[in-house]
């Protein structure tokens, strides 16, 4: 279907529900880099989920868990799933751009866009060089 | 060496042979090793500002201006950006033209920042084969200028 967006807002849900789990295991400035991202995950759930709905779109529910990558147990293992998190945010967007058109193509690209930018900070905030990647979203 | 052994040498090379010359016979062969050339014009212009960016980022560097890492972290994704981007118009990369600001990153910054409005725009308005290579050149964009604003 073109101008599917759910590949990207299931990311999201996931995404969020990841932040939740890793969030309480960092402190100090990785905390707060945790708490902005999952608000900007937030913020784009709740716009991908009202284009949709205006459109008369089906809007995927959110289930109540998800199988995560990494299970975090530690700082280390949580800032090891979000970094995993970011990524596969990146490829689903990436991944929803060749069928898509017009509003629903820009809407796909700045959210590409936003996850670069998110997984290039835990890169540096973790110390993994190169921080930014020439082709976000690709695996 | 055995003839037997020199036997089975002949006789995997002739069936190499034979596949190649059937696998070279079928369209599959002949699509893959064949570029994709644009002829829309869509990409020259984001192939030229990558080949500028790159120019420029490197020119900073000659310059002394200081973050060396960081700068050539982000001229290689350009210089990436800018291969692949050559290959699809069917050309070299570009040399660029080098622009060195005052302030040197404020003048990245905003470089960065009209690169990705570019990309994203041309992204938007692409024929679905360049979409993908468009959109993320214009998230990579978005995370360069994310990273010098922090410089």
């Amino acid at each position: 279907m073109a101008d599917d967006l759910t590949p990207g807002l299931i990311c999201e849900y996931e995404a969020i529900f990841g932040y939740g789990d890793a969030g309480p295991h960092l402190t100090g400035a990785e905390r707060d880099l945790a708490v902005r991202a999952e608000q900007a995950h937030r913020d784009r759930r709740d716009a991908v989920m009202t284009w949709l709905a205006e459109r008369g779109q089906e809007v995927p529910a959110a289930q109540p868990a998800y199988t995560l990558p990494v299970e975090p147990v530690d700082a280390a293992s949580a800032r090891d799933l979000i970094g995993r998190l970011e990524e596969r945010c990146a490829a689903a967007w990436r991944s929803v751009l060749p069928d898509s058109t017009e509003e629903a193509r820009r809407i796909a690209v700045e959210a590409l866009a936003a996850t670069a930018i998110s997984a290039a900070r835990w890169r540096r905030m973790t110390g993994v060089t190169p921080s930014t990647v020439a082709f976000p979203g690709r695996t | 060496m055995p003839h037997s052994q020199l036997s089975g040498h002949t006789r995997r090379a002739v069936l190499w042979g034979a596949g190649i010359a059937t696998l070279s016979g079928c369209g599959l062969v002949r699509t893959d090793s064949t570029p994709i050339i644009d002829n829309t014009g869509a990409l020259l212009p984001v192939l030229r500002t990558a080949a500028d960016q790159m120019a420029g980022l490197q020119a900073a560097i000659d310059a002394g201006a200081g973050h060396e890492a960081t700068l050539e972290m982000l001229r290689d994704d350009h210089a990436a950006h800018a291969e692949a981007l050559a290959k699809l118009v069917g050309t070299d990369p570009p040399a660029g033209d080098a622009v060195v600001g005052d302030p040197v990153v404020g003048t990245l910054i905003e470089q960065e920042q009209a690169g990705y409005d570019q990309a994203l725009e041309a992204c938007v308005a692409a024929l679905p084969e360049y979409v993908v290579l468009l959109g993320e050149i214009a998230a990579c964009r978005a995370s360069h200028v994310d990273v010098l604003g922090e410089l």
